[in-house]
C-alpha cells in the first residue's frame, strides 16, 4: 500500500536566546533525525519520555513548526508544496488533537461557535444550513447529542471536551490526525471511551493516526506500528506486538520494564527490569555517540564515540544500537565486552517462552 | 478511645464531610472508613473527583472550615483526635509523625526560595532544637536527608532553586522533605505519576526501600492502579465519597468484588493487547445532588431496584480474609 505520510530525516532546532556576553548561538536540537512512514488508515505510535521530541515531530507534521531539515511528504507531495499552493487544503488534510482539552477549546465560545470558526477558516460546507447539519453529524460521530452545540466548554467534563476536540478535528474529513497524548489528561474510565470512538472513526472514515504518547500499555492496544524516540532520534521501531515481545534497544527494554502493571501475568510479559541511570539529559547538550549511552546499563566504549547505524532485522523491526549491530554481524564477534550484553539481547526470548 | 483504633496508627471512622457553598451543600464524603497499621503500605484509589484528596486533606487537618464541615465520624491518629485538635495543635500532630508528600512536584516547591531554605522551614516545625544555633545542624540533617533519597551533590542542591531541578529531582526533594521530621506515617498524593515511567519506577522503588528501612507506614493516594499494585499491601477503592471495596492488594486485583473496582480494572489497557474496554459510562455524580442509595448505582451495569433505596454495607467477600466490598450483590450472595 502506498504510504500516506512519509517523514524523511526530519530535523528541528530551536535557537536559544544566548545571554549577555555569551558567545555564539546555541540551539536546542529537539528533533535530530527522524524518519518514518504512515499508511492510509493505520495507527502509528511515537513513544518516549518527555523531552524526547515526540510532540515536536507531531507539530512539524501538522505544520505548526517549520522543519530545519528533512522532508515531509503527504500523498506524494511535499509539505512545502502543499502549503505554497493550497495551504487551506493542507490544514484540512492533517488535523491535530491536543493533550489538554480544557485549554485547547476556547472558553469564551460555545461549541457551535468553535465549529463555525473552523468552518470559516477552512472553508468547509456551504450555507448556514449545511454547516449546521455538519456540526450535528460531527457531534453524533463522537456520541454527543445536539444540545452540546450551544454549551460552553466549562460545562463539559474532561472526556466530553476531548470528544468535542475530536469532532472538530474530524470535521474536514482529514486523511491524518496527529493525536498528541489524547487521553493522558483523562481518567482511565474515560480513556476507554475515547479510544473506542477513535477506533470507530478510523474504521468509518479511513483516517490515519499519528499517536503520540508516553503510555506504553495504551500503545500496545491501539497502534499497528510503534517507534520509540529518545532525544530527537528514533531508536527502535517495529510492529507493536513484535516490539513488546522482542524489545532490542536497552532504552525500549527500560521503558517496558518500568510499566506499572496490575497483575503477575502481565509482569511476565515484560522484559527483565532494566534500570537506566539518572534522567533524560537536556536537548541543548546531547551526549556524543549514542545519546542513551550515559544512562545505558549495557554501554560499551564504542557507544560514546560513534552513533550506531540503524539496522533492519527483517519484518519491519528496525533498531539503532551497537549491541544489535554487533550481534547481527558475526564477524565482529571477538570483542570482549560483548557476552554480557548478548544475554541482554536474548532476554526477549525468555519472555516468549513464558507466554 | 475508640475500640477500633487499638493497634492502629490511623483510623478514619465513618467520616461524613460536606462543603457549604452558594449553590447549596455538597455532601462530598459519605462514610469513609479506613485504617493504617504501623509499618503498613496502604493505597487509596479512585477516579478524579471521587473524594480522595478531600479525605487526605481532612486527615492532615488542612481543609479550610468553612466551607468544609464534618457532620459525622472521627479521625484518630495515635493519641490524637484530629478533628478535635485545635489549629495551633496541628503542628504538634505533624511534628509527631505525620507528614505529606504533595502531588505535583513542579508546583509544590516555592520558586523563590532555595531548597535549603525550604528544608530549614520544615525542620523548624519538625524539631525546634535543630534550628537554634545558626542552623548548622539543620544543614547537616538536610544534607543527609537529600543523600538518603539518592540525590547526588546535596550541598549544591541546597543552594539551588526548584526550577533548576528536573521533575524527578523535585519529586525526590519533596520526599526528602517529607521524611525530615522522622514521621511514622507518610501520606503521598499521586507519587511519581506526573513523571515519566522510567523515573516513576525509580521513585517508587526508592520510596518502597525507604519505607522498609525506616519501618514507616505509607498511605498513597492515586488513580494509577499499576502503582497501587506494585507498591501497596492493602488497597481501598473509593467512589463518590465512600469506600466501596477494601482488601489485600493481591486479593482485590485477582478477584475484585465491587462492580466499580471490576470496571476500573477492566479499563486499564492490558499488555497482552487485544483492545481496551469501553470504560465506565457516565461520570462521577454531582455532590450537590448525589444519587440516593449506592452512589455508583446510576453507572453500574448490575444495578437493580434495591441499589437506589439504601446504602449497601461493607460485606465480607467469601474468599480472602479482610477483603470486603459495599455492594448488594454480595449481601444477596451471603443470604443465598
Amino acid at each position: 500500500m502506498a504510504d500516506l505520510l512519509v517523514v524523511a530525516n526530519l530535523q528541528k532546532q530551536f535557537r536559544v536566546a544566548s545571554g549577555f556576553g555569551r558567545a555564539g548561538k546555541r540551539y536546542v536540537k529537539a528533533v535530530e533525525d527522524v524518519s518514518f512512514a504512515v499508511q492510509k488508515g493505520e495507527t502509528y505510535a511515537l513513544v518516549g519520555e518527555s523531552g524526547s521530541g515526540k510532540t515536536t515531530v507531531g507539530y512539524l507534521v501538522q505544520g505548526i513548526y517549520r522543519a530545519t531539515g528533512g522532508e515531509i511528504t503527504f500523498k506524494g507531495i511535499s509539505i512545502s508544496d502543499w502549503q505554497r499552493s493550497k495551504g487551506r487544503e493542507w490544514s484540512r488534510q492533517v488535523q491535530l488533537v491536543f493533550q489538554n482539552p480544557g485549554s485547547s477549546l476556547n472558553p469564551a465560545r460555545t461549541i457551535r461557535q468553535s465549529f463555525a470558526v473552523l468552518q470559516k477558516a477552512q472553508n468547509i460546507g456551504h450555507g448556514r444550513r449545511e454547516r449546521e447539519t455538519q456540526c450535528v453529524r460531527a457531534l453524533e460521530n463522537v456520541e454527543l447529542s445536539e444540545k452540546y452545540l450551544y454549551s460552553y466548554p466549562h460545562s463539559l467534563s474532561g472526556g466530553e471536551k476531548q470528544r468535542v476536540a475530536i469532532a472538530l478535528a474530524c470535521l474536514s474529513a482529514p486523511g491524518l490526525i496527529v493525536l498528541d497524548e489524547p487521553t493522558s489528561a483523562l481518567d482511565v474510565s474515560v480513556q476507554g471511551k475515547i479510544i473506542w470512538l477513535l477506533t470507530n472513526l478510523q474504521q468509518d472514515l479511513g483516517i490515519a493516526y499519528l499517536f503520540i504518547t508516553h503510555d506504553l500499555s495504551l500503545v500496545r492496544n491501539v497502534a499497528g506500528r510503534t517507534s520509540v524516540m529518545y532525544l530527537g532520534r528514533i531508536v527502535e521501531s517495529a510492529e507493536t506486538g513484535d516490539l513488546f515481545q522482542h524489545p532490542l534497544h536497552p532504552y525500549t527494554q527500560a521503558l517496558l520494564s518500568s510499566i506499572p502493571v496490575i497483575s503477575d501475568a502481565e509482569k511476565d510479559l515484560l522484559p527483565a527490569r532494566v534500570t537506566p541511570h539518572g534522567e533524560i539529559p537536556s536537548p541543548t547538550d546531547i551526549p556524543s555517540g549514542c545519546a542513551f549511552h550515559p544512562r545505558c546499563p549495557s554501554a560499551m566504549p564504542v557507544c560514546g564515540e560513534t552513533l550506531p547505524q540503524g539496522i533492519d532485522l527483517g519484518s519491519g523491526h528496525w533498531v539503532c544500537c551497537h549491541l544489535a549491530t554487533a550481534s547481527a554481524e558475526p564477524a565482529s564477534d571477538g570483542e570482549g565486552g560483548n557476552d554480557g550484553q548478548k544475554s541482554d539481547v536474548d532476554q526477549p526470548g525468555r519472555v516468549e517462552r513464558i507466554q | 478511645m475508640d475500640r477500633r483504633h487499638v493497634g492502629m496508627l490511623l483510623t478514619v471512622c465513618d467520616l461524613h464531610l460536606e462543603f457549604v457553598g452558594f449553590d447549596g451543600i455538597a455532601k462530598v464524603l459519605d462514610g469513609v472508613s479506613l485504617r493504617v497499621k504501623a509499618g503498613e503500605k496502604v493505597g487509596l484509589v479512585g477516579e478524579s473527583g471521587c473524594g480522595k484528596t478531600v479525605t487526605m486533606k481532612s486527615i492532615l487537618g488542612i481543609l479550610a472550615s468553612p466551607p468544609a464541615r464534618v457532620t459525622r465520624g472521627s479521625i484518630l491518629y495515635k493519641e490524637w483526635d484530629i478533628l478535635k485538635v485545635r489549629k495551633r495543635g496541628l503542628p504538634r500532630v505533624h511534628g509527631g509523625g505525620m507528614s505529606y508528600v504533595p502531588q505535583d512536584p513542579m508546583s509544590s516547591l516555592n520558586p523563590v526560595f532555595t531548597i535549603g531554605t525550604q528544608m530549614r522551614d520544615v525542620l523548624k516545625y519538625a524539631d525546634a532544637k535543630l534550628t537554634g544555633r545558626r542552623g548548622k545542624r539543620s544543614r547537616l540533617v538536610a544534607v543527609e536527608a537529600l543523600a538518603r533519597v539518592q540525590l547526588a551533590d546535596p550541598e549544591r542542591l541546597l543552594k539551588s532553586y526548584a526550577f533548576q531541578l528536573s521533575g524527578g529531582m523535585q519529586q525526590r526533594v519533596l520526599i526528602a522533605m517529607g521524611l525530615l521530621s522522622h514521621p511514622e506515617l507518610v501520606i503521598a498524593d499521586e507519587p511519581g505519576t506526573a513523571l515519566d515511567v522510567t523515573i516513576q519506577a525509580q521513585i517508587l522503588e526508592m520510596l518502597d526501600a525507604l519505607v522498609q528501612e525506616e519501618g514507616l507506614a505509607l498511605l498513597i493516594i492515586t488513580h494509577n492502579l499499576g502503582v497501587v499494585n506494585t507498591l501497596v499491601d492493602w488497597v481501598y477503592t473509593m467512589y463518590a465519597g465512600s469506600i466501596v471495596e477494601e482488601g489485600p492488594t493481591a486479593g482485590v486485583f485477582a478477584g475484585p468484588a465491587h462492580p466499580y473496582t471490576k470496571a476500573l480494572i477492566a479499563c486499564v489497557p492490558k499488555l497482552a493487547g487485544g483492545g481496551i474496554g469501553r470504560g465506565i459510562p457516565g461520570r462521577v455524580p454531582s455532590y450537590f445532588a448525589a444519587p440516593s442509595g449506592c452512589r455508583f448505582g446510576p453507572r453500574c451495569v448490575c444495578a437493580f431496584d434495591t441499589c437506589g433505596l439504601r446504602k449497601p454495607e461493607m460485606t465480607g467477600v467469601r474468599e480472602g480474609p479482610g477483603h470486603s466490598a459495599a455492594c448488594f450483590l454480595l449481601e444477596q450472595d451471603r443470604t443465598a
